[in-house]
C-alpha cells in the first residue's frame, strides 16, 4: 500500500464534486459503499480502489455522514452520474439501510423483495421469527 | 410475405429457475425475435440477511457463515473474514499458518475454476467437457477434505491462523493429484478450447471493454480477460504471496472465450503456487489462540483478498463488545453481474447464456 493520506471526510454537498475530481485522476474505481447506523447519524464509507502508482494497488476512503433529523429517510446525492458501479451499490444501501439517494432513477429494492417493509440493517429493525404456515392458518397447531 | 407480418417485442423471464442461470439469478428480458433489446437484473432470491445475522453472533460464531457466501470457494471467504478480524484486533499469524492458507486457498481456487469450466461448457451443450472438469475437481476436493475435513463450505482458516496441520503423506497425494489434473486439463483443453463449434459460440461474443469493466467495478478473472492486470496477490501482496513465483495471466479480447480461457491458465498458476508453498513450508505453530469471548477494541477494519471471482472485502466495525457492530461483505460477483444489462442488448438468447456462464457468478455471494 502506498503511504500518505488514504482517507478524507467530506460533507454531503461536496460529495459528487469530490468523487468526480477523484475519478478524473484516472486511477480510481468505485469499489464499495458501506453504511453504518450510529445513534445520531448514518456513516457512509465510500471505498475506492486505487490502481495507480508503480503497479501498487491500495484503497482510498471517502467518508460522509447523513444526520438523523426527523425525516425517516435521510438523503445523500447520488453518484450514478460519476460511476455506473454506484447504481447497484446505492440500491443496496437504500434497501438495507434506508438512505435515499437524490438525483437518480430506479432507486428500488435489490436484495429484499419488493413488498418488504422496513430497512433490515437499521439498529431499530428487530428480527422476528416468521410464523410457520400451520401457525398462520386459523385453527392451525401452535 | 414478411412485409405483411406484424411483429412486436415481447418479454421473457430467464430464471430464477433455469439451469443456465447458475442458481437463482433472474433476468427480465425484452426481446425482438431472438435478439435482446433490454435486460433487467432481478436478484435477491437467495438473500439470507447474513449481515444482520452477524450482528447477533460472536466473531467466532459467524466465521462458518462466511463460507456460505461464495459456496464454491468457501475457504477463500473465511480467509477474507479472518484477515479483517486480524487487522481489527492486531493479531499476528504464524508463518506456517500463512503457508497453509495459501495451499488451501489455491486448492480451493482450482476447485472453483474447474466448476466454472465445467458449467460453462455444459451450458454450450458440450456435455463431455463437464465430466472431465468435474472428475478433476473430485481429486482436488479429496485433498481439501484430507486437510480441512469438508469438501464444501470449508471452515479451516480462522482468525489467528488455521485449525489443523496437514495430514501425513499429503505431499505425495498432492503430487499424484496434480499429475492427474494436468493430464485431464490437457485433455479438456484439446477437447474444448480448440473445438470449432465452441470457438464459434464464444469468440467475439459478449465483449466487455476494459473501460466499461472498470466503470462497473469489475474485478478478478473477468477484468483480467479484458486486459487489465489487477490481482491483489501481485499488486498488494498479502500473506506470503510475495515469496512465491507465479504469473498473473492477462488476456486482451474481453470476450466470452477469453473469460473462459483465463480460468484454464489460472489453474496452472495455482498449481505452481501450491507446489512452491509445499516446498517452502516452514515449521512452527499453527495458530495464535484468541479467547472465546474475544473483544477487539472499538474501531473498524477492512480485509481484502483476491478471491476466485475478484476482490472480496470484509468491512467490520467493532464497538468493543464480543459481537460485530456491523459486518459488510463487498462481493465481487455482485459487481460483476451488474454489467449484464449493459452488455446484453444486441445479444441473442444463446449468446446471452454463454456470456452469463463466462461471468462465473455465484448467487450465494451476490445475494448474501
Amino acid at each position: 500500500m502506498r503511504e500518505g493520506a488514504r482517507e478524507i471526510a467530506v460533507s454531503a454537498a461536496e460529495l459528487v464534486a469530490t468523487m468526480a475530481a477523484l475519478k478524473a485522476l484516472g486511477d480510481f474505481i468505485l469499489f464499495d459503499i458501506v453504511a453504518v447506523d450510529r445513534p445520531e447519524r448514518y456513516e457512509l464509507t465510500y471505498r475506492l480502489l486505487d490502481r495507480g502508482g508503480e503497479g501498487r494497488v491500495g484503497f482510498f476512503t471517502v467518508r460522509v455522514s447523513a444526520e438523523k433529523s426527523g425525516a425517516d429517510e435521510p438523503s445523500l446525492p447520488s453518484l450514478v452520474g460519476v460511476w455506473k458501479a454506484a447504481d447497484v451499490l446505492e440500491r443496496e444501501v437504500w434497501d438495507l439501510m434506508g438512505i435515499r439517494f437524490e438525483g437518480r432513477a430506479g432507486l428500488k429494492r435489490i436484495l429484499c423483495m419488493d413488498d418488504f417493509e422496513g430497512h433490515p440493517l437499521r439498529k431499530d429493525f428487530v428480527v422476528r421469527r416468521t410464523p410457520r404456515f400451520a401457525e398462520a392458518q386459523e385453527g392451525g397447531r401452535p | 410475405m414478411s412485409d405483411t407480418l406484424e411483429t412486436q417485442e415481447y418479454s421473457l423471464n430467464l430464471g430464477p429457475q433455469h439451469p443456465s442461470t447458475h442458481g437463482v439469478y433472474h433476468a427480465r428480458l425484452r426481446l425482438d425475435g431472438e435478439t435482446i433489446v433490454s435486460c433487467e437484473n432481478v436478484i435477491g432470491y437467495l438473500h439470507r440477511g447474513m449481515e444482520k445475522l452477524a450482528e447477533s453472533r460472536t466473531y467466532a460464531q459467524f466465521a462458518p457463515f462466511t463460507s456460505r457466501f461464495d459456496y464454491l470457494s468457501g475457504a477463500l471467504n473465511t480467509w477474507g473474514y479472518a484477515m479483517a478480524l486480524e487487522k481489527l484486533g492486531g493479531v499476528a499469524v504464524p508463518e506456517r499458518a500463512e503457508y497453509l492458507r495459501v495451499i488451501v486457498g489455491e486448492l480451493q481456487r482450482i476447485a472453483s475454476h474447474l466448476v466454472m469450466l465445467a458449467s460453462m461448457v455444459i451450458d454450450l451443450n458440450a456435455v463431455t467437457g463437464w465430466m472431465y472438469a468435474f472428475t478433476a475437481r473430485e481429486g482436488i476436493l479429496d485433498l481439501l477434505e484430507a486437510v480441512t475435513g469438508s469438501r464444501m463450505t470449508i471452515n479451516y482458516i480462522v482468525a489467528g491462523g488455521v485449525i489443523e496441520d496437514l495430514p501425513s503423506e499429503f505431499e505425495s497425494k498432492v503430487k499424484r493429484t496434480f499429475e492427474d489434473l494436468r493430464s485431464r486439463l490437457a485433455d479438456f483443453d484439446r477437447l474444448v478450447s480448440g473445438n470449432e463449434i465452441f470457438q464459434g459460440r464464444t469468440k467475439g461474443i459478449g465483449v466487455i471493454e476494459s473501460g466499461t469493466a472498470l466503470e462497473f467495478g469489475m474485478t478478478g478473472p473477468n477484468l483480467r480477460a479484458s486486459g487489465v492486470g489487477l490481482d491483489l496477490r501481485k499488486d498488494a501482496p498479502y500473506s506470503v504471496y510475495d515469496r512465491i513465483d507465479f504469473e498473473v495471466p492477462i488476456l486482451r479480447g474481453g470476450d466470452t472465450f477469453d473469460r473462459y480461457y483465463i480460468h484454464l491458465l489460472e489453474i496452472h498458476q495455482s498449481v505452481r503456487i501450491v507446489e512452491q508453498a509445499l516446498d517452502g513450508l516452514p515449521s512452527g505453530p499453527l495458530r495464535t489462540k484468541l479467547p472465546k469471548a474475544w473483544k477487539p477494541a472499538a474501531g473498524e477494519a477492512f480485509g481484502t483478498i483476491e478471491s476466485t471471482r475478484g476482490i472480496q472485502g470484509y468491512h467490520i466495525v467493532s464497538d468493543g463488545s464480543e459481537r460485530p457492530y456491523r459486518m459488510h461483505l463487498r462481493s465481487p460477483a455482485f459487481a460483476n453481474i451488474a454489467i449484464v444489462p449493459e452488455i446484453a442488448p444486441g445479444l441473442t438468447i444463446q449468446d446471452f447464456v454463454a456470456t452469463l456462464a463466462s461471468l462465473d457468478i455465484v448467487l450465494g455471494e451476490i445475494d448474501r
